[in-house]
């Protein structure tokens, strides 16, 4: 339930310590002001979802379209050689026209440390992120702080085929249990460049934790109450679950633990240097600790914009 | 007294004052297509023609602008200097890793101005380890006459009359062509070349998302 604060304060640290370092490294002809080295970025992405309310009795599962915007500065600072310093700052706002209480936004700084092992681009890079952010969703319970942490390791094994393997954890603090999540995820991605203008990448990745799952009324009651077996009466009397009517009057959200199977796969096509169109798809196949399965699919298309 | 004179005169400009000669190529790929920033030198073989001036004439530099390099391509003599000016808003890593020249210029600040001399021949890839996608090339030559392909494919080489070793280089030909050539005062000599060239394989810049680090 709190925020982590002492993370918040080590990545000011960081950053600090990233800057006094970076001002060492000054000893030629020029600088490289802050706001001048930053770049920036927006995307817009229009989405289809289904099961968006991860419910696991099919009939009652609710689909819907999604819109994204995304703003975002980041910079980066080679603070000695092969290392470098990546900062940046992030909003994320995300609607939902059917069930408008789940509409959020989300806000904060990031940095990453990343070290580039040689010369070259196809020298190996680890990038070590962390994040912490603040979520302000309209659905006041699932307000709260995040906080992002990881590792990656990339290695370009073609000028135009580029592989990653990567570790993150995320733990969001709400104001109530039930939106509480605690997250471990291991994935591997790569990417294609198949011309000058298309890209393929995708992604595959297991995530243990925490997540939050939602019922209709009359299904929740049936679980509570034994219908669907003891094993799943006895996990849903115990979890953290309440009453939010985020997917209609009555819709229960709960919070369990789960293994999640992910994949995405995206076409990107370059409109120029600076603009792009994605083409996505991904999945979340979620089995909680009492074997309930949520399956959720969704296809995007998207466009970014780097200013 | 004053014959000899003139003689010791005529003897010391004697080799500078052989007449020019223009060497034209027209460099196209396979397909027809006119071929820019290929590479024609010549090499001179005759004795009289063997002492090469040092080099002389305007700074040569390649900028980083925009995260990308200047120019793809630029051809110095050999012992010529180079400056890499940033003129960008963002660091760059300036490297070489090449056996004709390897050099890196890390932590290199907008702003910063720096010069290599590069004194041995052969070819030069310049990257950027911040930004994969920059990529340039420097070939360096043993002598002062040379020329680079314009869009339309035409390089333009003015050199004293004589027998050369002439070599054709490109970033995406696998071998450079050689031949050797003779120029004579008289006329010029014009040449087409038809180049295969491999596919380009430059790491693709594109449209980022919100990274700004290594790529």
């Amino acid at each position: 339930m709190k925020p982590v604060r002492s993370l918040a304060m080590l990545a000011l640290g960081l950053t600090g310590a990233g800057l006094s370092f970076g001002q060492a490294g000054l000893d030629r002809a020029g600088t490289a002001p802050w706001i001048g080295n930053l770049s920036y970025t927006a995307s817009a992405t229009a989405s289809w979802v289904e099961n968006i309310s991860r419910t696991s009795f099919a009939p009652t599962r609710k689909n819907s379209d999604t819109y994204a915007l995304t703003l975002g500065a980041s910079g980066h600072r080679e603070l000695a050689p092969s290392w470098l310093l990546e900062f940046g700052a992030d909003a994320d706002y995300l609607a939902v026209p059917a069930f408008s209480r789940t509409e959020h936004l989300v806000a904060g700084p990031r940095m990453a440390l990343q070290h580039k092992f040689g010369l070259g681009p196809l020298a190996p890079v680890l990038q070590f992120n962390a994040a912490y952010t603040y979520k302000d969703a309209r659905f006041a319970a699932d307000r709260g702080w995040t906080a992002e942490g990881g590792a990656r390791l990339a290695k370009r094994l073609l000028p135009d085929l580029k592989v990653a393997a990567s570790i993150q954890w995320l733990d969001h603090y709400a104001e109530t249990s039930t939106f509480d999540i605690q997250q471990r995820t291991v994935s591997v991605e790569a990417s294609w460049d198949i011309s000058e203008r298309w890209r393929l990448s995708g992604s595959a990745g297991r995530l243990l934790g925490t997540i939050v799952a939602n019922a209709a009324p009359t299904v929740w009651w049936n679980a509570v109450s034994g219908a669907f077996g003891p094993a799943v009466m006895g996990y849903y009397t115990y979890i953290p679950a309440s009453t939010t009517n985020l997917y209609g009057p009555g819709w229960v959200s709960y919070n369990v633990e789960a293994n999640v199977d992910l994949w995405s796969v995206s076409l990107d096509y370059a409109l120029g240097d600076h603009t792009s169109l994605s083409l996505s798809a991904s999945s979340a196949f979620v089995i909680n600790r009492v074997g309930v399965r949520y399956p959720t699919d969704s296809w995007g298309l998207g466009l970014q914009h780097r200013f | 007294m004053k014959t000899f004179r003139l003689l010791m005169l005529l003897a010391c400009v004697g080799p500078t004052a052989a007449r020019a000669a223009e060497f034209i190529a027209a460099v196209k790929d396979n397909k027809g297509a006119a071929v820019a920033d290929a590479v024609v030198s010549l090499v001179p073989l005759d004795a009289a023609t063997n002492s090469l001036l040092p080099p002389v004439g305007p700074r040569t530099e390649i900028a980083q602008e925009n995260q990308e390099y200047s120019a793809y391509v630029t051809v110095v003599q050999a012992g010529s200097k180079i400056y890499f000016p940033n003129r960008d808003t963002v660091q760059h890593h300036v490297y070489s890793l090449s056996k004709a020249k390897k050099f890196e210029l890390p932590l290199y600040n907008p702003g910063s101005v720096e010069s290599i001399v590069f004194d041995v021949p052969g070819v030069v890839t310049l990257g950027c380890n911040i930004h994969d996608w920059m990529l340039a090339y420097v070939l360096v030559v043993p002598t002062p006459y040379y020329a680079k392909s314009d869009g339309a494919g035409a390089a333009s080489v003015t050199a004293p009359a004589g027998r050369y070793r002439l070599e054709v280089w490109h970033p995406r030909l696998a071998t450079t062509a050689v031949e050797e050539i003779t120029l004579s005062d008289a006329a010029g000599l014009h040449r087409d070349f038809t180049l295969t060239l491999k596919p380009d394989r430059r790491i693709r810049r594109g449209p980022e998302g919100k990274n700004s680090g290594y790529r």
